[in-house]
């Protein structure tokens, strides 16, 4: 005998495709949501929908936005002239956080990288192309990830404004600030170790 | 480094069974198919994450089950204790902990049970085709420094990017805009792979010259070299590489891969300078190979001031009796090692403090 409802089991589904989620969370997130009073549930609902449907890419750097273009493009209290250039948009919320960084910023949507079909044509380069000559940058600071394949994009944009008039930047990798040498891991020492610099 | 026991549950043949070792020779012996060799392969998992026999984990589970799991307790040669939980699910990933702390990458687990294996087709190593000379030193340098295995992880990344990229090339896909950067890419990680592996290989070579002379006091003097297939050594690797791919790259663009770089590079083997796979005996490209491992186990020891653990599957089959004792004087002074045998016969003078294990059908019973 099945004594399972199917409409939680449906919720306890879609809890469990979210990244991170497994049975019991997902059973203990549905469960959560039984919990909720009507009005908060009809909310939580609506946000879905609206996120969904209204959550776009900002069409001048391609961030999230709500609107045509981002919060970061409007804000004119932000250093023109130099943008970072990021793999997803969820490294510009990264960036953010530090607060050190007042410039602009260009999001590629991916890594060059054949084994998935990701070539140039497929990240966000010719819009990178346009603004760099309509914005008149002078910096571009790139903010790949420390792989293979972002090592490589980085070469990419690199040879793509060389003789431009264009700096193009690397972030630095290395050791944690705040952490000590026994707790990083050991192909970040080595990594380090190769971009050390004289004191 | 000594393993101490082993608990195997639903790995290959084993349902379940808990093993205490020696720290010197451990001896498992029984008919074909009884699963001397799993015990082997649940070893070995501790050393590079996987079977040796199998590069799919899911064959290891036994049949009908979902899961393994494999738990060894040892001790360093500077007297620390440890525990390697090491567990599978069909499908899924490999969950591995260290002493109750979950690992979170399989990776982070090479190196930590140092370990040789030698097996049945390994006496082919010095004169058999050159990738498994290449897979030698690169095992080697795997287990002894976590820059070299960064080193080999993103090279064979970069060579499996840049293949992809010309087959698609090759059959009209387009892509040549972006073949320049793939080369740099792949020019800099080719030409530190191969700077590793000379040097990973001319230490190689000091301690098999020892061993070799130790086995054949009045023998012939050993050579190992590695040869690259673009670097000669003089000028840096990434000139030569960069020049290598300059001279296939016509022909890459046409056959749709790479056709220069590490990937081609091999370790040439010789006696009083003379090629061993051009003019060894079959005698002594066995002992060349034998001399190959034993001397890995010497520079893992060297290198990482511990000894590693020697797997031995059913070699001594292969080897003529006098050359067999001595490898295994060279063995028993150094190392915990495991031999698998299918025949009581080739143990006639097993060492006292020796563990014999007889299988049969995937139970253990200790015998002495």
């Amino acid at each position: 005998m099945n004594y399972e409802l199917p409409l939680l089991q449906k919720l306890i589904g879609h809890f469990k495709k979210l990244p991170g989620v497994g049975e019991k969370t997902a059973q203990r997130l549905t469960f959560a949501v039984l919990d909720m009073q009507g009005g908060e549930v009809t909310d939580f609902a609506e946000t879905l929908q609206q996120v969904k449907e209204k959550v776009r890419f900002c069409n001048r750097c391609g961030n999230l936005s709500e609107e045509e273009t981002c919060r970061i493009c409007n804000d004119r209290s932000r250093v023109k002239g130099v943008l970072c250039i990021v793999e997803r948009p969820s490294d510009i919320y990264i960036l953010e956080r530090s607060g050190k960084y007042r410039g602009g910023y260009h999001v590629l949507h991916g890594v060059l990288s054949p084994l998935d079909g990701i070539g140039p044509g497929e990240l966000n380069l010719s819009g990178l192309k346009k603004r760099v000559e309509e914005e008149e940058i002078t910096e571009l600071i790139i903010a790949t990830n420390p792989s293979i394949e972002g090592d490589t994009t980085s070469l990419f944009i690199l040879k793509m404004f060389e003789g431009k008039g264009v700096k193009v930047t690397r972030l630095a990798r290395g050791i944690p600030l705040g952490s000590t040498l026994e707790f990083v891991d050991k192909g970040t020492i080595s990594k380090a170790l190769e971009g050390r610099e004289p004191l | 480094m000594i393993v101490k026991d082993i608990e195997c549950v639903n790995f290959r043949n084993i349902k379940k069974t808990r093993l205490e070792f020696s720290g010197t020779f451990n001896i498992i012996e029984g008919m074909n198919a009884q699963g001397k060799t799993n015990l082997l392969e649940a070893l070995h998992i501790f050393s590079l994450g996987r079977g040796f026999r199998t590069r799919k984990t899911d064959e290891l589970v036994r049949f009908g089950e979902e899961y393994f799991f494999l738990r060894i307790n040892g001790k360093s040669d500077t007297k620390v204790e440890f525990g390697i939980e090491f567990g599978y699910e069909k499908g899924g990933k490999a969950r591995v902990s260290v002493n109750g702390n979950r690992l979170s990458s399989l990776s982070d687990m090479i190196g930590i049970i140092p370990t040789v294996i030698f097996t049945p087709g390994d006496v082919e190593l010095a004169s058999g085709p050159p990738a498994g000379r290449r897979l030698f030193i690169d095992y080697t340098g795997a287990q002894i420094s976590p820059a070299f295995l960064s080193d080999l992880g993103e090279f064979k990344r970069t060579l499996k990017h840049r293949n992809s990229l010309l087959r698609k090339i090759s059959t009209g896909g387009g892509g040549i805009e972006e073949l320049g950067v793939w080369n740099e890419t792949f020019v800099s990680r080719g030409a530190a792979l191969t700077r590793g592996r000379r040097e990973m290989l001319s230490e190689i070579e000091d301690a098999a010259c020892g061993i070799y002379s130790r086995i054949m006091p009045s023998g012939e003097k050993l050579g190992i070299r590695y040869r690259s297939s673009f670097y000669e050594g003089n000028d840096t690797a990434e000139d030569d590489l960069k020049e290598a791919l300059r001279r296939v790259s016509q022909a890459e663009l046409r056959r749709g891969y790479s056709l220069a770089g590490p990937q081609y590079d091999d370790i040439e083997l010789s006696l009083d300078g003379a090629s061993i796979r051009r003019f060894g005996s079959q005698g002594r490209k066995r002992l060349a190979a034998i001399v190959m491992k034993l001397s890995q186990a010497v520079v893992i020891m060297q290198r990482r001031a511990e000894r590693p653990v020697v797997l031995l599957d059913d070699i001594f089959s292969e080897l003529d009796a006098g050359i067999s004792r001595k490898v295994r004087e060279l063995i028993s002074d150094r190392y915990q090692s495991f031999i698998t045998s299918p025949k009581k016969e080739a143990f006639s003078d097993i060492p006292a403090g020796s563990a014999l294990f007889a299988v049969e059908n995937g139970s253990f019973s200790l015998r002495n």
